[in-house]
């Protein structure tokens, strides 16, 4: 009777599992996880949705507050013009309160890498009318119609993302043994 | 506000509707007083429903047909469907925050329960399963029996491999091929 029983080769089978993991959530997979954050900001704003202001709790999705008659009216002569939506890949209407009336600003949005995940940022890139992108961003959030954020929702679908991909990552490890 | 849609599954009697082999009862019933064991089996379950959704099924994995076989043709044209890069598959994903909010809520007893965690969510998953505001009817919330026993089979022979390791550890360590080592000298 064995009164001594040593178990060897965890740090194999650990080793084993961390590559696992780290050839699953290596640069690229942050690469395509942050577009698909902008996406999911772009989207949402270009169908008229912000983000709330209390932050004291995770944003959630706000229609956008409409526009004026006035400003429409400028929409109106700048669609005419052929320039609403101008730089925007996907446009945009006259009375449509999308944060969209060039389009630079949402098309600017830029993916930072970092080590431990990615950062989104509007970039003080310049624009046509002189100002930043960053600038324009951070006046039309002030002006009520804050936009820059992950809403819960989108937290979520990023996360269930995530989560469904480690358990597939672990779940081919598991068939592989 | 729509009621809250729930998916109750029974795994003892999923379980007894796989094998009455009393032998292996008695190796696969206690698996289902492992919260591991039926958290995972209801997440299963939800990649389940969003694989037939992927291909445009329903509960029973037939393809939506008629009216709720495909998008209209507004909604096709629509800015949504644009600014979404939506493809015209039936999916039931534009945004994906409702097929996000599937998850397992509850493993109490033996019983596993699905639900969504979010309210709006619900309320989309209650339109289409029942229909709503003129929509056809899409009725996506449900696990075909086939499945629901494919996947009792597939997570049984996985976690009782690993019960088998932790149980009959020299047995198991002879049969393994990741290298565990057995020292048997007797005494210090």
């Amino acid at each position: 009777m064995a009164s001594r029983i040593k178990v060897l080769g965890l740090k194999e089978f650990e080793r084993e599992y961390l590559k696992t993991l780290t050839t699953t959530f290596n640069r690229a997979y942050y690469l395509a996880l942050a577009k698909q954050a902008r996406q999911l900001i772009y989207a949402r704003v270009k169908t008229g949705s912000g983000v709330s202001s209390d932050e004291d709790s995770a944003p959630v999705k706000t229609k956008l507050a409409p526009l004026s008659p006035n400003y429409i009216k400028i929409r109106s002569r700048l669609q005419d013009a052929g320039r609403l939506g101008k730089f925007a890949r996907l446009g945009t209407s006259p009375r449509k309160s999308n944060l969209t009336n060039t389009g630079q600003m949402l098309e600017s949005i830029e993916i930072d890498d970092l080590p431990s995940g990615f950062r989104l940022t509007i970039p003080e890139s310049s624009r046509e009318d002189g100002n930043t992108n960053a600038e324009v961003a951070l006046r039309v959030s002030n002006a009520g119609r804050p936009f820059f954020a992950l809403t819960d929702q989108e937290q979520l679908k990023l996360f269930r993302q995530i989560e469904k991909d480690v358990r597939q990552a672990f779940r081919r490890l598991n068939k592989k043994r | 506000m729509a009621t809250k849609l729930k998916l109750k599954f029974d795994l003892v009697a999923i379980i007894r509707s796989i094998t009455t082999d009393r032998r292996k009862l008695e190796v696969y019933l206690p698996l289902v007083s492992d919260n591991d064991f039926k958290r995972e089996y209801g997440k299963r379950l939800i990649d389940d429903i969003e694989a037939r959704l992927d291909e445009g099924k329903d509960k029973d994995g037939e393809k939506f047909t008629g009216k709720a076989g495909k998008y209209s043709k507004s909604y096709r044209e629509s800015e949504e469907f644009k600014f979404w890069d939506k493809d015209k598959t039936v999916n039931l994903q534009l945004t994906g925050q409702m097929r996000s909010a599937m998850d397992v809520i509850s493993t109490a007893g033996r019983i596993v329960t699905i639900a969504f965690i979010d309210q709006e969510a619900n309320d989309k998953a209650h339109g289409h399963v029942n229909g709503a505001n003129y929509l056809p009817v899409r009725d996506f919330w449900g696990v075909p029996n086939k499945s629901q026993k494919d996947i009792m089979m597939e997570m049984i022979k996985e976690f009782s491999e690993r019960e088998t390791i932790l149980v009959d550890l020299p047995e198991a360590v002879a049969e393994a091929d990741f290298g565990f080592e057995v020292d048997l000298t007797d005494g210090e």
